[in-house]
């Protein structure tokens, strides 16, 4: 891979876990030839894409994110809150990125994992989009042989939610919080 | 120096720096404007307070987990004991040890990340993290593999990082295996070894001398230096229980908390490896100079880890039962030292078990008020330094805060 492509970082309403498993990720792959890194709230407009982490809460993140929308930069929803903050969250007023400019990828995860953001950065170096997941939690917990919470009468979001976890949190007879988004979000490639 | 800014050299220097570059000059999301240095930095705690509101209170440590990714253990513990002391449930002595080991764990990751996420990139002249890891992959490796060593036991602790789910109100879901266990005294002795090297780096290096006036709050014990007991101290002069937080602190006036706060008011106490590196940096308690917080990052990974070894090397774990919460109304509160301070966690809880009152007080609302005090009162000299050096010191006061 010899394409070398530029991706800006925006950090809005946010727990900051999504960037720094990318930092993780970026380094451990060795990922720093082909992609260099920009700092968007610096206000480095050389980005080939922006990577948004986190929900829009105030009115001059709403007005960059439209500056980033206008200059036609292709926006990727970066993990959970970026792609639903309002649910993820639960502040009030808080809107996702995809509500402002148009995106391009999105990735899910509370942070997403190692492989899913190493695969997205490939992605990213071909200038394509990554596979979009679209089976429910539920699908992993019966390939893992995982009894069904729903069943023992527990409530349980695993329906409703993105799979790809591997079932982190049933499989230690915790119910699913659906950190990984819902399912019948279109966006999400 | 703000006295002075203010004052008739402000029009001097302010015509100076209009005509060096822009006015404004965001560093890390911090805005910062030279000509009066100040910081803009956000407290998103009150944020989470209105979203849990009205919430069962039994799950609401996860939500708050989201506060801060870095301190994520330390915002679910103390969430969950806030909501166990307002419920009466008392849980095992193994649970408080696992926890704490958690935070112990939490606090050498979020210590490694900060030093090699910025400290040591902004002392090695890199622009960021990337440039950094790009101009010095080796050392940028060796730092991942520490990281990793920490993420490893972190995550055969809660299961999950960030945002653990293996502790529960009421207990620990899944305890370790006994293979499990000595892997964990193997890479908190590794971890130790490790950041002991990077103390090395950072014993050489010039340390700027800026003292500030603020008093260390963290928490206290006479036999431990605790992270998730014990009571609130401000040096050896006040000392008070946890639950009395709002009678004697008022967060508006803050105190200073994290590393520099915690080895001034537990130095006695330090493993015999962290007590080295105190004298070899011949540091006096109580620590003023807020710089050396970095060092103090080291001290005290180094200290956690050697101490988690020595516990864990001695103790026997078992399966136990969660102790299951009965909804009921009640007032609870906790203190929990997280790795970058103190988090207050106080709730009311109703009849059906939903939050009705949410107070938390966290590292940032407590460290605010004197980092907008330091950076203002920061020595800056313009006719010496460029507005580039100017930046990069105020920003390494601002760090130095850990925020």
């Amino acid at each position: 891979m010899k394409r070398r492509i530029k991706v800006g970082l925006l950090e809005k309403k946010a727990c900051g876990g999504c960037f720094e498993r990318l930092k993780e990720t970026a380094v451990s792959n060795e990922l720093l030839d082909n992609i260099e890194f920009l700092d968007i709230i610096k206000g480095d407009e050389k980005a080939d894409f922006v990577l948004v982490q986190g929900g829009v809460l105030s009115s001059s993140q709403k007005k960059l994110l439209e500056k980033i929308s206008r200059a036609k930069k292709k926006l990727i929803l970066f993990g959970s809150c970026a792609i639903d903050p309002n649910f993820i969250l639960g502040i009030k007023n808080i809107r996702s990125a995809g509500e402002i400019g148009s995106v391009f990828s999105s990735i899910c995860g509370c942070p997403p994992s190692n492989d899913e953001i190493g695969e997205l950065l490939k992605s990213l170096i071909l200038s394509k989009t990554i596979p979009k997941i679209s089976w429910p939690v539920c699908n992993e917990c019966s390939e893992n042989e995982i009894k069904c919470l729903l069943l023992k009468g527990e409530e349980c979001d695993g329906p409703n939610t993105l799979g790809g976890c591997e079932v982190l949190c049933p499989k230690y007879d915790k119910s699913c919080k659906g950190c990984r988004t819902r399912l019948e979000k279109k966006e999400i490639r | 120096m703000i006295k002075a800014a203010k004052g008739a050299e402000h029009a001097l220097k302010k015509k100076r720096y209009d005509n060096m570059a822009k006015k404004h000059e965001p560093i890390h999301g911090i805005t910062l404007d030279v000509s009066t240095p100040q910081v803009e930095i956000e407290d998103s705690t009150p944020l989470y307070e209105k979203a849990v509101l009205g919430k069962d209170a039994i799950n609401s440590y996860a939500q708050l987990s989201r506060i801060d990714s870095s301190i994520s253990c330390a915002h679910t513990i103390a969430s969950q004991r806030a909501v166990e002391s307002a419920l009466g449930i008392n849980v095992s002595n193994q649970t408080k040890m696992i926890r704490e080991l958690l935070l112990r764990a939490e606090l050498i990751h979020s210590h490694i990340n900060f030093l090699y996420g910025k400290i040591i990139p902004r002392l090695a002249g890199a622009k960021d993290y990337f440039d950094y890891a790009k101009k010095f992959r080796k050392e940028a490796q060796r730092a991942l593999i520490a990281r990793s060593k920490a993420k490893r036991i972190l995550l055969i602790l809660g299961k999950r990082y960030p945002h653990p789910i293996n502790s529960v109100v009421g207990g620990i879901l899944k305890t370790f295996d006994d293979d499990e266990q000595r892997e964990m005294v193997r890479l908190f002795k590794e971890l130790a070894r490790e950041v002991l090297k990077t103390s090395e780096f950072l014993l050489k290096q010039s340390i700027t001398p800026f003292e500030v006036t603020s008093k260390p709050l963290s928490l206290w014990e006479i036999d431990t230096t605790p992270l998730l007991s014990g009571k609130l101290s401000v040096g050896e002069n006040m000392r008070v229980s946890v639950g009395k937080f709002f009678k004697n602190f008022k967060p508006k006036e803050s105190y200073l908390t994290g590393p520099l706060a915690r080895i001034s008011n537990n130095n006695k106490l330090l493993s015999h490896t962290a007590e080295k590196i105190v004298r070899k940096a011949g540091l006096n308690f109580p620590l003023k100079n807020i710089f050396h917080s970095v060092l103090c990052l080291t001290i005290e990974a180094v200290h956690c880890a050697q101490r988690s070894a020595q516990e864990l090397e001695e103790l026997h774990f078992e399966k136990q039962d969660i102790k299951v919460a009965k909804r009921r109304s009640g007032r609870g509160f906790c203190a929990v030292e997280s790795a970058k301070g103190l988090l207050y966690h106080e709730y009311f809880i109703g009849q059906k078990g939903v939050l009705r009152s949410v107070k938390i007080v966290s590292n940032v609302k407590l460290n605010l008020f004197h980092l907008k005090k330091s950076v203002a009162t920061f020595p800056i000299d313009p006719d010496k330094k460029t507005r580039k050096e100017i930046i990069n010191d105020i920003s390494f006061l601002v760090d130095s805060y850990y925020l």
